[in-house]
């Protein structure tokens, strides 16, 4: 084994990571304005409000990671177990504790099924105006091959309208079964 | 020059290829990243991980011809996944080393099954011995799809 050999190897691998860091340092402050920009876009979508305030949440519930309060209500994180991995959701709920609007912001299911989560509107708009009593097979329909990942977007809407509404909730793992 | 006192040969050119391949892949996930805040990012699996390797393995060995240095060119591919991960923020300091890990373990296999692959075709004399390997380059990274829920992050 050659001795220059392992160290050009560490050469490339150094300014491999340089290469990578200057992307970071130069394109880094822009990404993060656009992000920035863009979530506030999604939240005012998705409660009709225009400023947010980030609140603090002291409750029991463990699917609710964040919560922003509005003029119309609030935006509620959720973070729900899936069939393959986290589901991270935002749900706008009104000061009724109604939901007005819903958008999946992670997550990582099987593709061609729970994936389909991402586009699939009729599953959305089933969820509209529900106030935390939303049961896959009895008032909601499932994404069709998709029924765990349905259960932990529905256990996740209702979390959101349970906080609104002070409504009891189990915060336990998705069902599989049933 | 001999070909095995050659400085570009080895894990030399393994690791350079490699770290070729995951700078540009990174750049394009800030890039991309920057362009489409909404984007979600892949987790990093065993099948992106080989898919890289495979890569990165197809242009130095396929392309410049690296022989040899196997163990040195797994230790060396281990550090540059667990660092360029660190690096494009997609792994925190102690995650970076799990990357590197499961990098290092997806480059050999793949290191192993090419060098098979590159004896198989070298003897066989074909017309176009690189595309021949791209083609298999290209069918393992499809065997390896089967790992795909297998996050190493």
């Amino acid at each position: 084994m050659n001795a220059k050999r392992i160290l050009i190897s560490l050469a490339g691998i150094a300014v491999c990571c340089g290469v990578i860091l200057a992307a970071n340092y130069g394109l880094g402050p822009v990404a993060q304005q656009r992000a920035e920009a863009e979530q506030l876009k999604i939240m005012q979508l998705l409660t009709g409000g225009e400023t947010f305030t980030k609140q603090d949440y002291a409750g029991d519930d463990e699917n609710i990671r964040a919560v922003y309060a509005t003029e119309t209500g609030y935006l509620i994180e959720t973070v729900t177990k899936g069939y393959a991995d986290d589901i991270t959701m935002w749900v706008g709920v009104s000061s009724e504790g109604e939901v007005n609007g819903v958008m999946v912001r992670d997550m990582h299911e099987t593709a061609g099924l729970g994936l389909r989560a991402f586009t699939d509107g009729e599953f959305f708009i089933q969820t509209m105006g529900a106030a935390g009593d939303l049961e896959v097979g009895t008032n909601a329909d499932a994404i069709t091959g998709a029924t765990v990942t349905s259960r932990a977007l529905v256990k996740g809407i209702n979390s959101a309208c349970a906080f609104v509404t002070g409504a009891e909730i189990e915060s336990g793992a998705t069902e599989w079964e049933g | 020059m001999k070909t095995n006192e050659r400085l570009f040969s080895g894990c030399a050119a393994r690791i350079v290829c490699l770290s070729a391949v995951l700078a540009v892949s990174c750049a394009a996930l800030i890039a991309a990243k920057t362009l489409i805040p909404a984007l979600i990012l892949p987790r990093i699996t065993l099948c992106l991980l080989a898919a890289l390797s495979l890569a990165a393995l197809w242009l130095s060995d396929g392309v410049f011809g690296a022989r040899g240095d196997a163990i040195a060119s797994v230790v060396l591919a281990a550090a540059a996944f667990g660092a360029a991960s660190w690096c494009v923020g997609l792994a925190a300091p102690a995650d970076a080393a799990v990357t590197a890990l499961g990098g290092g373990a997806a480059y050999a296999v793949c290191l192993l099954a090419f060098t098979g692959a590159r004896a198989r075709i070298g003897s066989a004399r074909l017309r176009f011995p690189r595309a021949a390997l791209a083609v298999f380059a290209a069918l393992a990274w499809l065997a390896a799809q089967g790992l795909a829920g297998f996050a190493v992050r």
